[in-house]
């Protein structure tokens, strides 16, 4: 009974990094400048093994939270959405290098006891 | 696959999800194939096989939270509300259709737990005085108690039966707020992860929260029993209030940390803020370890001690009286300036000179001032 459920819960912990790790990574790729769908793809592609689609949910959950907003514009005669990063966005990717330095003393503490 | 067929498909499989945010999310998948053709020069057919399966895709929309609620019409597949017959109701919706859950009772626990499916399932039993309106209406899920009509002795012969509870089943990532009201009865939450603010208040029972997250402020507050908080943290403020009853907070993390009760004993560990911490009691012990804050910490009780270790803060202000104030503080005795004061006792800082960058304010009556530096 009780390993069933420290699985449930170490997966739920690592959803969670995961979805921490997606969604910093289009915010700082946000933070350079606006983006649109296509072009955040292909940029977070280099740093991310992330399907095309997966993009998706992450943009819709950032723009829930308030960290993201749309806009639509003309490109090439169709429309086209681009996103833009909120201050709440910004203050997000702060939050989310705390975090990963407390992570980063624990990586050391594992690593140590390798070596 | 070329376009309109992939389209097609992805609408087929998204049936049954508002309007929408069906079509925001072709939209999305419209310009993305677009956008792949002009800037890789691939076909329509290469564009479409490079997204992966329908299924897969949608799958992944579904979990998308939902448009902002006042933009939202009514969603297709609404759940039916229960009637008002008296005895066991059991009401279920998809989880993505839920942006806030609202609960208002009286007399009932109200329990929430995580599930494994992707539905937020109300289960809860009413009699012929008690009934409940359930709605889900652009994104807001609620369960209200109707208020009865005039009076009724019945209302005031719960005691011999247990309490009911309203037991909630949410995914253990819920993209919603919640608000949960009720008295008399407890509140006890495990192992959710929610997108929104949550709320709790009740009275006369307990509160508790247990592997908690939430992406907004955490307001919590019951009266004459215990606040109990176990590896919980907001990205937002919290705030947990009771009296006459113990509180007790491990491994808590938020924007700003604010713990008050009353002539009860208070106990604070691992607790981390970006902002202040304010931990208050009166009549009762104050115990805290390892308090981080860049901003301060304030700790405060009566008649009674103040024990502490690992304070870490640039500011520091510890009050009580009757009794001793008595720990250690982060950094070593150069980095502080004191100020501090007892009417009877021991005093260990009296003599302290230095002019640091960091303030330590302390002060009680009859009882002795014991504070040590880590550094």
């Amino acid at each position: 009974m009780y390993h069933i459920i420290l699985a449930k819960e170490v997966d739920a912990v690592d959803a969670q990094l995961k979805r921490g790790v997606i969604e910093a990574c289009v915010l700082r790729l946000l933070s350079r400048g606006d983006s649109y769908g296509y072009e955040l793809s292909r940029d977070a592609a280099e740093v991310l093994v992330l399907s095309e689609s997966t993009l998706y949910p992450v943009l819709r959950r950032l723009q829930a939270a308030g960290q993201v907003e749309s806009y639509t514009r003309e490109h090439g005669g169709r429309l086209r959405r681009y996103y833009h990063i909120t201050d709440k966005g910004r203050l997000a990717i702060e939050d989310f290098l705390l975090e990963w330095a407390e992570l980063s003393k624990v990586y050391e503490f594992i690593r140590e006891g390798i070596a | 696959m070329n376009r309109t067929d992939f389209l097609e498909a992805l609408g087929r499989a998204l049936q049954g999800m508002d309007d929408r945010d069906r079509q925001d999310a072709l939209n999305y998948f419209d310009e993305l194939i677009a956008d792949t053709m002009d800037e890789r020069g691939v076909s329509e057919e290469e564009a479409v096989a490079g997204l992966g399966g329908v299924e897969q895709i949608a799958a992944g929309i579904r979990q998308a939270p939902v448009r902002e609620a006042e933009s939202r019409p009514a969603a297709a597949g609404q759940p039916t509300p229960p009637d008002d017959s008296p005895g066991l109701k059991v009401v279920t919706a998809r989880a993505a259709a839920v942006r806030s859950l609202t609960i208002h009772s009286a007399n009932t626990r109200v329990t929430v737990v995580a599930g494994d499916r992707d539905e937020v399932e109300l289960s809860y039993e009413q009699d012929e005085r008690n009934i409940y309106d359930f709605s889900l209406e652009g994104g807001e899920m609620r369960l209200i108690l109707r208020q009865p009509e005039g009076f009724h002795i019945m209302d005031f012969l719960r005691l011999n039966r247990p309490t009911p509870e309203i037991r909630v089943v949410a995914p253990a990532d819920f993209a919603a707020s919640c608000d949960l009201r009720t008295s008399n009865g407890a509140i006890d939450i495990d192992g959710i992860s929610l997108w929104g603010r949550l709320r709790a208040r009740t009275s006369n029972s307990g509160i508790s929260l247990q592997h908690l997250r939430c992406e907004g402020d955490l307001a919590l507050r019951t009266s004459n029993s215990g606040i109990r908080l176990r590896q919980v943290s907001a990205r937002g403020e919290a705030e947990a209030r009771t009296s006459n009853s113990r509180l007790s907070a491990l491994e808590l993390k938020a924007r700003q940390i604010t713990l008050t009760t009353s002539n009860s004993k208070l106990t604070a560990e691992d607790l981390v803020s970006e902002g202040k911490i304010v931990l208050t009691t009166s009549n009762g012990r104050l115990e805290a370890s390892r308090l981080q804050s860049p901003v301060s910490l304030s700790l405060g009780t009566s008649n009674s001690r103040l024990q502490f270790s690992g304070l870490d803060a640039p500011s520091i202000t510890l009050r009580t009286s009757n009794g001793a104030v008595s720990g250690s503080v982060a950094g070593s005795a150069q980095d502080y300036s004191v100020t501090s004061h007892t009417s009877r006792g021991r005093d260990s800082l009296r003599d302290h000179r230095a002019q640091g960058s960091r303030r330590l304010d302390v002060q009680t009556s009859n009882g002795a001032i014991l504070v040590d530096f880590e550094g």
